[in-house]
């Protein structure tokens, strides 16, 4: 199961829970640095949902790290591995499910040869997938021919921002009519992983300058 | 007088010389090592299998592996 059932799904918080009754304030800086002449924006928007992405236990002094639940990236449907199950995406793949069917038919032998020994891999690292629930609005998908409508939403790992709350103070104390899901163990782990990985990954300037 | 109590006792008698042990990874195993506060090297006083199998190297290709796959969802 992705999320746990209503019986089982008690009133702390926990890293990967879905929430409501939040809103994001985005600074929008044009030219940095800032200075007094300078002018910049701070634009509020209002998602439905929001994910916890700060750990158990972190959820407290006042604050919360969120990831706004995102309508998913229509490219998604152009792999019928996806289409099948959206949150295969969440989990390592090999790398021809990790490629559109005709793309893959028509990939130079060589190529496909070594991708073929590359073994299970993430692919999307940015993106956690959502399983579709009664909760979520479905929306439709724009794809060339087919009418397609999802309920399955993702967060992006870049889109991770703080909010301030004085109600969180401990994962039992919180404010406790914005939980809405709770993943089970299973889920948490998959998305404390790929989260993990995400921010794990070491560029080529570190690599060179450390080996 | 200046009694140092690392070396002696405050009854005369020669004490211990204080020691100090270390680790060294070598291979799959760690070595651990006996030195005196000196330096001296003193014996090894065990070996254990390194449960950390990845040198650096190894944690670094691990970290990189990841399908890079947009290149495949563009527009053909």
């Amino acid at each position: 199961m992705f999320y746990e059932s209503s019986e089982k799904c008690d009133k702390a918080f926990r890293f990967g829970d879905v929430l409501n009754g939040f809103a994001i304030a985005t600074p929008s800086i044009q030219n940095p640095p800032l200075s007094n002449n300078c002018t910049y924006q701070i634009e509020v928007s209002m998602h439905s949902f929001y994910v916890i992405l700060s750990p158990c236990c972190s959820i407290s002094d006042k604050v919360l790290s969120l990831a706004p639940l995102l309508e998913l990236d229509n490219r998604f449907f152009k792999n019928s591995y996806f289409k099948e199950d959206m949150t295969r995406l969440n989990r390592k793949m090999e790398a021809k499910n990790s490629i559109p069917a005709g793309r893959w038919n028509n990939m130079d032998p060589d190529e496909k040869a070594a991708k073929e020994q590359q073994g299970l891999m993430y692919a999307f690292l940015e993106f956690f997938i959502y399983k579709k629930n009664g909760l979520f609005t479905p929306y439709p998908i724009n794809q060339k021919g087919e009418n397609i409508e999802t309920r399955c939403y993702m967060i992006d790992f870049r889109t991770i921002f703080q909010i301030k709350c004085d109600k969180v103070i401990a994962p039992k104390d919180t404010p406790l009519k914005c939980k809405c899901l709770q993943l089970t163990v299973e889920t948490r782990n998959l998305l404390r992983d790929k989260l993990v990985f995400y921010f794990s990954r070491i560029p080529n300037e570190d690599k060179v300058l450390m080996s | 007088m200046n009694i140092c109590p690392q070396f002696s006792s405050p009854t005369g008698e020669q004490g211990t010389e204080q020691t100090v042990n270390k680790i060294y990874p070598f291979e799959r195993f760690e070595v651990e090592i006996k030195l005196s506060n000196t330096g001296k090297f003193l014996g090894i006083t065990a070996i254990k299998i390194n449960e950390g199998f990845l040198n650096y190297k190894q944690k670094l290709l691990a970290a990189e592996n990841f399908h890079d796959v947009a290149e495949y969802y563009s527009e053909e």
